[in-house]
């Protein structure tokens, strides 16, 4: 017996260890904390290593851009990129005034057509939740520069360059100006680590913009979005703006999330299959924008 | 030993890194090689038995933590990969050249099958066109550098290889 364990001891050794990757993976499913404690340890290591790296790289695509290549362009197409992304984001919320306008409207239209006695009200929670107040908030924030990515091919997650000592803290959502980018999942004391959306274990409870259908928005990993649980029933086209619905208490409501570029009804079922692309350019994305909201919750 | 496994992490930091930064920061849209299985394959090479097949988890879970996602894909792709390349290892010489690419190449797809299906399994990752291409690609451009990487931890780096090998390699 004691022979068969001697000659097999590799094999044996390496069903054990199978077992137990099988078993640490059940336990950091339930407990997402174990994972991202070890990912403030190796972040401590790699990220004064990525910050180094990305102001190198910086200086010499400056250095390029500037004297080597073509001058004064790359300010003044920053310049113009920095406004269009706050254009775009400024016709997300007009948009949002116009069909908050219109419902609005429609309700008055009611009350006087039935002269029922009632007041308006806004949704801000479904089924349990509690914190989805968006639109009376009040959002601060702070600025931060994306310095690493992610080191393997099979994750989606940022490294920028604020963490405790900036005021962060996990939990909060990221956004590039213009469109969401993630939200915060390991925080050490000067850089974060940021889950994209297009993360597989993304979720965000989001609403179609016109009509005003709900779902979840999930990562699919490949650069895309899928839009889940929107009932078969309900009008969804593609370009429609995709938008967060605030209900999750986490990514402020109005924000975009992407645009949906394919719609499947399919034959069976209860909902239909939609794809979104997501707005923010998550490859590219260099600025980002922490929103630290009031009374946001986050441990450590 | 104390040095042995105090040059296995530094490398695996300067794996993770590099990773991080020059392949994954400068081209974020661009599949990488994976450079720590690299450190598996030496790893089967050099100390075929149960402490060399705990290195290879370990390491796994090390880039496990690296993902702040899940403990548990990368370790049991790893253990697959040793498993393979420990197999491979002791009908043929692998160590250089194109053979090395080979095992590098075969052990990389051991590793993402493993590392796949548990996703699969646990969070039900989609398994697509895109899915595969990128598991080719990886596997492909780590199987290119292995033979590179692999010359730099050469047979006269003792500090490296399980004291039976060097003593092996000495007597030679």
């Amino acid at each position: 017996m004691s022979d068969f364990f001697r000659r097999h001891s590799l094999l044996l050794t390496a069903f054990l260890l199978l077992a137990l990757s099988c078993q640490l993976m059940s336990i950091s499913i339930k407990n997402a904390a174990i994972p991202r404690w070890g990912a403030k340890i190796v972040n401590s290591v790699i990220s004064p290593i990525q910050e180094l790296h990305h102001e190198l790289f910086l200086s010499v695509r400056k250095v390029w851009s500037r004297y080597i290549a073509l001058q004064n362009v790359e300010v003044e197409r920053d310049k113009l990129s920095e406004r269009l992304k706050n254009l775009e984001a400024e016709n997300s919320r007009l948009i949002e005034f116009e069909n908050e306008n219109e419902r609005l409207r429609k309700l008055l239209a009611y009350k006087g057509a039935t002269g029922a006695a009632g007041v308006t009200a806004t949704v801000i929670g479904v089924s349990g939740g509690q914190k989805g107040r968006g639109e009376n908030r009040q959002f601060a924030g702070t600025k931060a520069v994306v310095i690493g990515h992610e080191p393997s091919n099979w994750a989606r997650t940022i490294t920028i360059d604020k963490g405790f000592a900036d005021g962060v803290k996990v939990g909060m959502p990221v956004v590039d100006g213009n469109a969401l980018v993630g939200q915060t999942i390991v925080v050490n004391t000067n850089s974060s680590r940021v889950l994209l959306v297009t993360d597989s274990t993304s979720a965000i409870d989001a609403v179609v913009q016109t009509s005003r259908a709900q779902g979840i928005v999930e990562g699919i990993w490949e650069e895309k979005l899928k839009l889940r649980y929107v009932s078969r029933e309900l009008t969804v086209n593609v370009g429609d703006r995709v938008i967060a619905s605030g209900l999750d208490g986490v990514y402020p409501k109005g924000t975009l999330i992407g645009v949906v570029t394919n719609v499947d009804k399919g034959t069976g079922g209860l909902f239909q299959a939609i794809e979104l692309q997501p707005s923010a350019d998550l490859n590219r994305v260099e600025n980002v924008f922490v929103i630290t909201m009031p009374g946001q919750a986050g441990d450590d | 030993m104390v040095k042995t496994i105090a040059l296995f992490l530094l490398a695996f930091f300067v794996g993770l890194t590099l990773e991080a930064t020059f392949i994954h920061g400068a081209f974020p849209a661009l599949v990488g090689p994976d450079l720590i299985l690299i450190l598996v394959l030496y790893l089967a090479f050099h100390w075929r038995n149960t402490p060399g097949a705990v290195g290879a988890f370990i390491l796994g879970v090390g880039e496990d933590f690296a993902s702040a996602r899940f403990i548990g894909p990368n370790a049991a792709g790893n253990v697959i990969a040793f498993l393979v390349v420990a197999a491979l290892a002791n009908r043929i010489y692998a160590e250089k050249g194109v053979a090395s690419a080979v095992v590098a190449f075969l052990a990389s797809v051991a590793k993402l099958g493993g590392l796949l299906l548990m996703l699969k399994i646990y969070i039900n990752l989609p398994l697509s066109e895109v899915t595969l291409s990128t598991a080719l690609i990886e596997s492909t451009l780590t199987a290119v550098i292995t033979p590179l990487i692999l010359r730099f931890f050469s047979p006269s780096n003792t500090l490296l290889r399980s004291p039976a090998a060097a003593d092996a390699y000495r007597r030679y």
